[in-house]
Formats: structure tokens, sequence, C-alpha cells
């Protein structure tokens, strides 16, 4: 027996995979104004920035290279569907966490009364840059992250500051974890219906409020 | 001359051997601006390896050991914490010529065979 198929090619991205790149597209976007904005303002612009990837595990040959911007990776981790809320034909309601890693790194710096030490600097940037990725995304101008009818919820669940080793390289590395929680409607794609019959029906009010209902199957 | 003392002459001639051995050449500069020549052993590796996990693992370490016998009026460095303190530098070429400058950031003497272990950190002068 031949089983029914999809007949449609799977070339799209999830809800999930375009929240999460929404998310991404939304800080890469936020830190370039925030660059703008502090250069105009008079502030040193690499105290706002930082940057974006989605989905890496280890970006960090940038700061080898002696680059000590930070860095944000933002990627997907656990959903949950609420079967209750879902209809069962082609949509579920999700709750999808994201993870934000922020990294900041930090180089012993000589000042003009002594240093700072790298372990403190890059426990600065990490903080800094956490609070400007919770500042973007709880902003009230992205309470659905700008895809209205699709997301109906956003929220930072938590932010978790990582403890660095004791002892370390080189250089100094501290991060943190923001745990962001998005409610939304997954979906599924949906295939070309089949014929199985035709029904004509006609609803009928009477004078005195009598419902009737009138059906005909087939051509 | 005691084993003891024997062992720490061997482990000086050892670590400074330039000629024939690893020794390497470092600029050891105290929160006071004293310099002092000193010779040891030297690392600076960017691939380690997680001792928990038998796994290699990005990074930098670099540390420097030397003989206590030979650091003699600079004195025998230490991390130093404060921001208002300059901390120990040194300052030693690698393999290839680049220059690189550090701060001792943990010192790790032991006063059996006199060596210390420098625990070196990336340093900039913030220009």
């Amino acid at each position: 027996m031949a089983l029914d198929t999809l007949g449609v090619l799977l070339d799209q991205p999830s809800t999930a995979e375009a929240v999460r790149d929404r998310v991404a597209s939304l800080l890469v976007a936020n830190f370039e104004e925030q660059r703008a904005l502090a250069t105009a303002a008079g502030e040193p612009p690499e105290e706002f920035d930082a940057y974006v990837f989605t989905e890496r595990s280890s970006p960090w040959e940038l700061a080898r290279a002696g680059d000590q911007t930070p860095i944000v990776n933002v990627s997907l981790d656990n959903a949950s569907y609420q079967g209750d809320r879902s209809p069962s034909a082609n949509h579920q309601h999700a709750e999808q966490r994201i993870n934000i890693d922020c990294v900041a790194f930090g180089v012993n710096e000589q000042t003009a009364d002594g240093h700072d030490p790298g372990d403190y600097l890059a426990s600065l940037e990490a903080a800094r840059v956490t609070r400007q990725v919770r500042s973007m995304l709880m902003s009230p101008g992205n309470t659905v992250l700008q895809l209205r009818g699709t997301v109906h919820k956003r929220w930072i669940e938590s932010t978790q500051m990582l403890q660095p080793p004791a002892q370390g390289g080189t250089f100094h590395v501290v991060a943190s974890r923001l745990t962001l929680v998005v409610g939304f409607l997954e979906s599924a794609p949906v295939p070309d219906p089949t014929l199985l019959e035709i029904v004509y029906s006609e609803f009928d009010r009477a004078t005195d409020g009598k419902i009737t209902l009138a059906v005909q199957y087939g051509e | 001359m005691g084993l003891r003392e024997i062992a720490a002459a061997d482990a000086r001639r050892i670590l400074e051997d330039v000629e024939y051995g690893f020794g390497w050449a470092a600029e050891l500069t105290a929160p006071d601006g004293t310099v002092a020549s000193i010779t040891g052993y030297s690392t600076d590796i960017h691939l380690l390896i997680d001792p928990d996990t038998g796994q290699q693992v990005s990074g930098r370490s670099a540390e420097m050991s030397v003989s206590l016998l030979s650091l003699g009026a600079i004195g025998v460095p230490r991390g130093v914490t404060r921001r208002a303190e300059t901390p120990w530098l040194l300052r030693m070429p690698d393999t290839l010529g680049n220059e690189h400058t550090f701060k001792v950031a943990e010192s790790h003497p032991d006063n059996n065979s006199a060596v210390i272990v420098l625990r070196l950190e990336a340093w900039t002068d913030g220009a």
C-alpha cells in the first residue's frame, strides 16, 4: 500500500530557526546603532560593540588574533510544545529556549598609576555585554521580536555569569548565558488536499427563528 | 656540598644551558623598574590538553622556570593583583624572533631545588 507523503520540498527554515536568526539580526542591528550613537555622543564605540554569531561553538580565534571585541553566540536549546493549545493539523504552540552566550576577554593593561588586571576587565566586559543584550531584547519595541503574527511572547528567563577557572591561560575569558524564552506557532507544511467528498449545505432561518440545514452530497 | 645543594646547582645549570639545552633568555622588570636579564625554560603554546578529559582545547599558556639562585638583587617575582600597583613584567622573544611582554600572574617557588615557575599572562601597555 502506498503511503501518503508531503509532496513538497522541505527547504524552508522552521519558525524556531527563523526566530533564532531574528534574535541575532536584532542584536547586530542594535550593536551597529549603539556604535553610531556612542560615536555621536563622544563615547568610545568599542564599549558598545560585540560580534554576533549563530550556532557557533568556537568563534574564539578572533581573540587569539588580538581582537578583544566580545562575542555573542545565539543558539537553539530545547523547545516544548503545548498540545492543549494547538490544533492537530499543522500548527503547534511552541516555547523555544534560546541560549545567548556572551564571551568577553581581558588582557592586563598598563594604566597611569598601576594596571588593570585582565580578569577584572573580562568580568566588566561580560557584564556590559550581558546588560546591553538584555536591554535590546527586552525593549518594549521587541515584545514580539518584530515578528507580529508569529511570535506572541519573548522573555529573558535567566542570566547566569559563568565562573572562570581560577587559573587560566595568558588572557582571561569570562562568559555569561542569557536564556531567552520565545513563544510562537511552529508550523508544518500543508500538502495539497485530497478531495474526499463535495458537500453543499444551506442554512435557513425561518420567521419564527427556527434554523434549518439542507445538505446535498456529491456533484 | 650536600646532595640538595648539588641538585639545585644542577637545576640551575640545566635551566640556563642555552648552548646545548633549552635555556632561553628573557628580561625581567620589577615593579620599581629594576631590570634583570634571566635565563630559563619557557613555554608559550596555544594548544592545551584538558587534564580532566584528555581532549585538546584551544587556549594560550605561557610559563617560565628559572633558578632562584640567579635572581640576585632583583628579588623573587610574584603576582600583583592590586590595580594601584605595577606588576612584574617579563619580556622575551619567541623562537621566530617576535617579542612578547607578559605579566607575572603567579609564581610557584620550589625552595628545595631553588627553581621558581612563573605563570605568565598577556600584557598591553594600553597604547
